[in-house]
């Protein structure tokens, strides 16, 4: 026997709170509903619009109505219009289904979006339309329907470019070889690009593609005299017979033949015939293919003219034999000091004490000329100097007088020495003990002082404070969590004394870095250098950038690394000596001109002219599960100054984008778009994007172009 | 059974909103529920004197720039900090133990600093606390203070004139005349001391009516040497308030 169904009865205190809820849920249902008014959701004509082309004599009508499709599934469409006699009368057409099989040409009833159906229907007529009204009946057997007076435009026959009902021009593939011929409707309403949409589709033949010369000035007169399309220019005579190049249905269509990119000619000439959908003419023009005006990148290659400079070391300790030397000095440090900088068995050149600073400021200058002295006597090979100072001391804040006394003096020793044509003293790498110490911006520009700290409010109020550009700064070491493995990068190649004592504190190791190597490149200066807003330009022997006649460069700011560009300038051999050379933001509006053309002398605008860096084998410090500590060498390189001037060579021609030919001529944007309406030329701004071209299909050529 | 708990959880909850329970109400401030216990009133104090003109003498920082000022150019910073934290520290001590504190600064420019007219100016000046108000009577008698204080890095080739070297300047030699309770002492804390001015000044004066501080002289230039310099001065202040008090 099946066993029973169980059922479970509610208790009655449960059920009394159940059908409590009912009962307050049916009431605030019903205080919830608010009565709403009915709306009529009726359908209606959104446009209509009619032309009439006395070049063509045919009368086109489009139309869109707002609705439901599936309420016009049955429904018929009418058309009433007049047209005007030539005695100045009026001709009536009442209403009348229209058969969009009898149209001049190809058209349909579309949806054309939501809740949107959109139409066409030309047929031929050689009086113009005075009027023209359209209805559209939702059922054959009822009588609700909507209609609209349409707005009505007749075109008398004429060249005017508002006398033609679509232009035929031509666009070429990437490699100028290829011609594209396209249709740009020109109604006016609808627009260009709706009238597919509106379900029509036009016949074209072209006849005899050409490449034919032509000048800029020509071209720019038919652009005036009709319009951006150069439909039926003078240049290009129309042929009512000739060979038949393509035939299509449709918007585009590629021409078989292969035209040679090389030639001068600016263009193909071809005819266009305007065809019925059965293929009777209905007018004939001319239509022009301007050729993509021909971009390319530059090949030229600045070369940085750095040479390895002469290293002079000086080192600077506080006296050994003052009381306070083993409160402000720290002999690990000191030798940590001597080592990266390459100097380990270098006695102290100077040692200064408080109370001296005087005696230290002369004996320091004295040095330096020395020193100079000798360097030059001793040098022949035409290579600049660069001071190496290693300044050992633990001084607090308020004792910066000896920092203030190398700053000055190396400085000035260094900005009397700017002028020199090389061998010269180009610049000084400081190696102090602490942070706290910032040079002035004028000594910054001569000198390298590390290490520097960085504030984060400087960070917050300016990315790129001043001392992290030109100085080396303190970086925090970086904790780099691989899960199992934790690393803990060491100190930089210039730790201050305080972090090298936390490192060593924390690591038992006084200092990991290994084979330092440090350097310095310098720019050398002779009978081509001039100052110019106080910077020093340099022009090299042999650099030269030369645009011909036609040609024009874009600069492609956009591209990373750009500030590159900002440290060249551009002199022409007859600029005024008095002139100042061309910055690049002057050189760009320049390339961009019909006075683009000439011989550009390239150089260079130094405000920091020497770089250094140091190469050293450091280690990371790590431990497996945090339990078995080991290390890891790996090779580093940590620059100084400015990192621009460690790059070689600089590809300067990836930031330009040259055009040899046809700069004047419209192109194809990143988008694909082809900008007719704006020669290349006169495109605004300083970005290079990749352009997209149409690509040949010879399998279409003749035909219609796929979508 | 369980289900009646909730149900009467849920009810003393919803009728918990409206208003308090007998023996509960609304917290009034701080939400807790309870009358926060006001805070009890100041203990009066009555200050121990009752008006203090602290008159510190130190170069100004045009003057510690000048070779012919302040030749020592290396700890030119470091005295420039001491002096300015010894003058805050006693500020604050002084103003904390009299009744009514005038601070009037006589610090000596670059062009006085062979000279030192603004000391001699201090000493005959009728109203030194000037633009503050004459010192008032008080009714408690306490004593008012005239602090002069030197602070100074070597000294100056000039012999102080008889108006500095008096123990009581111009104005406060009316008030002791006149039968107030006035008092001069003089804090000089004089570094890398030579014969001069100041080591004259302080040589003439009384050993009861002068409270030194400590020179330092060994100049420290670590950080530690700094940290040293905060602790004599605090305990110099400490030193000078105490002698204050200490007097009859």
């Amino acid at each position: 026997m099946a066993p029973l169904p169980t059922v479970t009865r509610p208790s009655p205190p449960a059920l009394a709170l159940a059908l409590a809820l009912v009962v307050v849920g049916v009431s605030a249902n019903v205080t919830a509903c608010r009565k709403v008014p009915l709306i009529e959701q009726q359908g209606s004509f959104t446009a209509a619009n009619a032309h009439w082309f006395g070049n063509e004599n045919v009368a086109y009508v489009f139309f869109s109505v707002a609705e439901d499709p599936a309420l016009l599934e049955q429904a018929f469409w009418e058309m009433r219009y007049t047209l005007k006699t030539p005695a100045g009368g009026t001709e009536i057409h009442d209403w009348a289904r229209i058969d969009f099989a009898a149209g001049v040409h190809e058209h349909s009833v579309e949806s054309c979006g939501a809740r949107r159906i959109c139409g066409s229907y030309s047929f031929v007529t050689d009086k113009p339309l005075d009027s023209m009204t359209v209805r559209v009946n939702y059922n054959p057997d009822a009588s609700l329907f909507l209609e609209l007076e349409a707005s009505v435009q007749a075109h008398p026959a004429g060249t005017d470019a508002s006398a033609h009902s679509a232009f035929l021009y031509g666009v070429w593939d990437v490699t100028n070889e290829h011609v594209q011929t396209r249709v740009h409707h020109n109604f006016g309403a609808p627009g260009d690009a709706e009238i597919l949409r509106y379900g029509m589709r036009r016949r074209f033949r072209i006849r005899e593609p050409a490449l034919v010369a032509t000048t800029a000035d020509e071209i720019q007169t038919a652009r005036a005299q009709g319009s951006d399309f150069l439909f039926t220019p003078a240049f290009c005579a129309p042929a009512a017979a000739g060979a038949v190049s393509a035939e299509f249905v449709g918007e585009k269509s590629w021409l078989p033949p292969r035209f040679d990119p090389a030639g001068g000619e600016r263009g193909v000439c071809f005819t266009g015939e305007f065809l019925d959908k059965k293929g009777a003419r209905l007018f004939l023009g001319s239509g022009y293919a301007q050729k993509n005006p021909e971009l390319g990148p530059s090949s030229y290659t600045f070369l940085t003219p750095l040479r390895k400079a002469i290293e002079m070391p000086i080192v600077l300790r506080y006296c050994q034999d003052d009381p306070q030397a083993d409160q402000v000095t720290d002999a690990d440090f000191f030798t940590y000091q001597k080592y990266i900088l390459g100097l380990p068995d270098r006695p102290v050149d100077l040692c200064f004490r408080v109370g001296k600073e005087a005696e230290f400021k002369t004996a320091f200058e004295t040095l330096m000329v020395e020193r100079l002295t000798l360097v030059k006597q001793e040098s022949s090979d035409g290579r600049d100097f660069v001071f190496v100072v290693l300044f050992h001391q633990n001084l607090s804040k308020e004792f910066r007088r000896f920092h203030q006394i190398i700053a000055e003096s190396l400085s000035a020793q260094i900005a009397s020495e700017a002028a020199n044509v090389s061998p010269r003293l180009v610049g000084g790498f400081v190696y102090d003990s602490r942070t706290d110490f910032r040079p002035t911006a004028a000594q910054r520009k001569l000198l390298l002082w590390c290490p520097q700290a960085i504030t984060p409010e400087e960070l917050i109020f300016d990315p790129q404070p001043a001392g992290l550009n030109e100085n080396c700064s303190v970086t925090p070491t970086t904790n780099l969590d691989l899960t199992v493995i934790n690393f803990i990068t060491p100190m930089g190649a210039f730790p201050s004394l305080a972090d090298y004592q936390k490192y060593v504190d924390k690591y038992g190791d006084r200092g990991l870095a290994k084979n330092p190597s440090v350097g310095f490149s310098s720019v050398p200066t002779g009978a081509n250098t001039r100052q110019e807003a106080g910077k020093q330009v340099t022009f090299h022997d042999g650099e030269r950038l030369v645009l011909s006649d036609g040609q024009v460069i874009r600069l492609c700011l956009d591209k990373g690394g750009a500030e590159i560009l900002g440290n060249l300038r551009f002199r022409l051999d007859d600029m005024p000596a008095e002139q100042e050379s061309f910055t690049i933001v002057e050189a760009a509006a320049l390339w961009m001109s019909d006075s683009a053309a000439g011989e550009y002398r390239v150089g260079t605008a130094w405000d920091f002219p020497y770089i250094g860096a140091v190469s050293y084998t450091s280690a990371l410090t790590g431990n497996v599960v945090s339990v078995i500590p080991f290390q890891r060498s790996f090779k580093n390189r940590e620059a100084l100054g400015d990192p621009k001037w460690g790059i070689d060579r600089w590809n300067i021609g990836d930031y330009m984008q040259v055009c040899r030919r046809f700069c004047d001529h419209p192109f194809f944007d990143e988008g694909g778009t082809y900008q007719i309406h704006a020669p290349w030329k006169e495109k605004e701004g300083a970005s290079c994007p990749a352009a997209i071209h149409p690509t040949f299909d010879a399998a279409s050529a003749g035909k219609e172009t796929p979508a | 059974m369980l289900h009646a708990a909730r149900i009467f959880v849920l009810l003393f909850v919803v009728a918990g909103l409206p208003g308090c329970y007998e023996g509960w109400e609304y917290d009034k401030k701080d939400g807790s529920g309870d009358d926060p216990t006001p805070p009890p009133p100041p203990i009066p104090t009555i200050p121990p004197l009752f008006y203090v003109l602290f008159e510190p003498i130190y170069l100004t920082d045009d003057a510690v720039a000048d070779d012919g000022c302040f030749p020592n150019d290396g700890i030119a910073e470091f005295r420039k900090s001491e002096w300015a934290q010894r003058v805050a520290s006693l500020s604050a001590a002084l103003a904390g133990i009299a009744q009514n504190f005038v601070l009037r600064p006589r610090p000596v420019t670059k062009d006085d600093c062979d000279t030192l007219t603004v000391v001699r100016g201090a000493a005959i000046s009728a109203k030194p606390w000037a633009p503050d108000p004459d010192p008032a009577d008080d009714p408690l008698d306490r004593p008012l203070i005239e602090l002069r204080a030197v602070f100074w890095e070597g000294d100056v080739e000039l012999d102080p004139p008889d108006v500095v070297l008096k123990p009581n300047w111009f104005a406060w030699d009316k008030m002791v005349q006149s039968g107030r309770k006035a008092r001069t002492v003089t804090h000089f804390v004089l570094e890398h001391s030579t014969e001069g001015y100041f080591s004259s000044w302080s040589g003439a004066t009384a050993t009861d009516a002068r409270v030194d501080g400590t020179p330092i002289d060994n100049v420290d230039p670590s950080d530690a040497g700094i940290a040293a310099r905060a602790a004599t001065i605090k305990a110099d202040t400490a030193q000078v308030v105490q002698w204050l008090l200490s007097q009859p």
